[in-house]
């Protein structure tokens, strides 16, 4: 095997990359998401100041939310470098260098549409809060929820980046193609989710500020909202299972 | 450092037991005290129930205040969501699912092992919904109205396929998003830990972790219940709604 001299160097050089990977790309969506409902918050208590503890709260609670994208990014960066690696061996060690890179593409770059879409959703959220307090109650009713579906490929792709790392079996090489097969899959779940995450994003964002003009209208909101993400959660699911096949059968 | 790693041996219920060696019936000590933590959660809320329901006064006293307008806003959205008789049906069984998932991710802050840092009882959980939310739309549906949609409907034939596998996507999606927030504030309460040098108890992290995340991830996992369940099935226009 090419290099085999270097085998621990490359597969430690591997679980940095991969961790640098998964941070680096994985915190971008959440900063891109978070700004927003603070700054929705800030306009708002500059339009209605004697509801700032209110909006302090949407604000939180939506940040919060948002974040969730860039701690499932800490997740498996962490996991990636803190958990002890499988035997290196002169013959597998290409195979697990790919592993590691690949699980950290995979969450990183499927962080960063959930991000923005679960940040969309928040900022609209407060914004609707600031203009209709009385209804903030149904208001964080449904951005919670459309916040979830958004965050939802998100969760695929670190369902991805588990099962790469921890469910794979790199005792053994299993030769080239099964190699870049794996670092298909990390890529192929990464790229899929993103649009899919900023998509989803909008449907709910809309939802929670219509759900701020007319609350009595919230169900039919939140039906069509929900049918129409999961419509546009299915690219997200193409991406899944073609992750799932290049893991698994070829 | 090797919390981290132990982290992860807790988060899939390893244990200390190799993964190769692990059979279906291996009991290892991280399921033990997991357990040990569920059945805590169950007799605490049992307690609970029995302390404030034996007694009912109609001027409530402060915790028959708390759970009244607890069950009472989750009866509300119950009624909204499946209408009015299944909703009120319905409302029991959120209500114990949300409070089951607050005291787990609550148990935390007392320095327990969350339930719901490992995967299982997510996973579990998930399951629970799925299969209940499959079951009501087959009640209405009937048991080939259900598969028929499933096989027909927004393109013919083609689609089947994928709406399975949208469907059991629900399920992954539910379970791992519970798992992954209470997981990452557990590795990032171990990182904090581990920079300070273990000196300082990070109160800070604790709360916004244990409490405030714990808090909105329960209330999601609960609202995507009743929302899958609320999609499977037509709810019937009522006049005046529940609200």
């Amino acid at each position: 095997m090419y290099g085999a001299q270097y085998a621990n160097e490359i597969v430690f050089g591997a679980k940095c990359l991969g961790a640098g990977f998964a941070m680096g790309f994985g915190a971008m969506g959440a900063g891109l998401g978070t700004f927003r409902s603070a700054t929705s918050a800030v306009i708002g208590m500059a339009r209605q100041p004697s509801q700032d503890n209110l909006l302090l709260r949407t604000m939180l609670i939506t940040q919060a939310v948002t974040e969730s994208a860039s701690i499932f990014a800490l997740v498996i960066a962490c996991l990636l470098i803190f958990v002890p690696l499988p035997p290196t061996t002169a013959e597998n060690f290409w195979y697990l260098a790919t592993g590691l890179v690949s699980a950290g593409l995979a969450m990183g770059l499927g962080a960063i549409g959930g991000g923005i879409g679960m940040g969309m959703t928040g900022a609209q959220a407060t914004e609707g809060v600031a203009r209709n307090p009385s209804a903030s109650e149904d208001v964080q009713f449904v951005h919670l929820l459309g916040s979830a579906v958004a965050g939802n490929p998100t969760v695929f792709a670190l369902v991805v980046a588990l099962l790469i790392r921890f469910s794979m079996d790199y005792s053994v090489w299993p030769g080239l193609p099964k190699t870049m097969a794996l670092l298909g899959a990390g890529l192929s779940i990464g790229f899929g989710v993103i649009g899919c995450g900023i998509g989803c994003g909008y449907p709910s964002s809309v939802s929670s500020f219509g759900t701020a003009r007319k609350p009595q209208m919230r169900l039919v909101l939140v039906r069509i909202m929900l049918i129409g993400q999961a419509v546009t959660q299915s690219t997200s699911i193409y991406a899944l299972v073609i992750s799932l096949l290049l893991m698994f059968t070829i | 450092m090797e919390d981290i790693g132990k982290v992860w041996y807790y988060t899939l219920g390893q244990g200390r037991v190799d993964i190769s060696e692990r059979s279906l019936w291996t009991v290892t000590s991280t399921d033990i005290s997991i357990l040990k933590t569920t059945y805590i959660v169950m007799t605490v809320l049992l307690l609970i129930g029995w302390l404030v329901g034996r007694n009912p006064r109609l001027v409530p006293t402060y915790p028959q205040l708390l759970m009244e307008w607890m069950t009472g806003f989750v009866d509300y959205l119950c009624q909204e969501s499946l209408g009015k008789t299944l909703g009120r049906s319905f409302t029991s069984f959120i209500t114990t699912l949300f409070l089951f998932l607050l005291l787990c991710n609550y148990s935390g802050v007392v320095f327990l092992e969350e339930p719901t840092l490992d995967i299982n009882t997510p996973l579990a959980l998930g399951l629970m919904g799925f299969f209940i939310a499959v079951y009501q739309a087959m009640k209405q549906k009937g048991f080939f109205g259900y598969f028929w949609e499933l096989f027909w409907e927004p393109i013919p034939v083609i689609m089947f396929p994928l709406n399975v596998i949208g469907e059991l996507s629900k399920v992954v999606s539910i379970s791992f998003r519970l798992f992954g927030n209470i997981m990452g504030g557990a590795v990032i309460i171990k990182v904090v830990s581990w920079l300070v040098g273990y000196i300082l108890l990070p109160v800070g992290l604790v709360a916004f972790f244990g409490i405030f995340v714990g808090t909105i991830q329960a209330f999601v996992f609960t609202m995507l219940t009743l929302a899958y369940i609320a999609q499977g099935i037509e709810v019937e226009e009522e006049e005046g709604g529940a609200a």
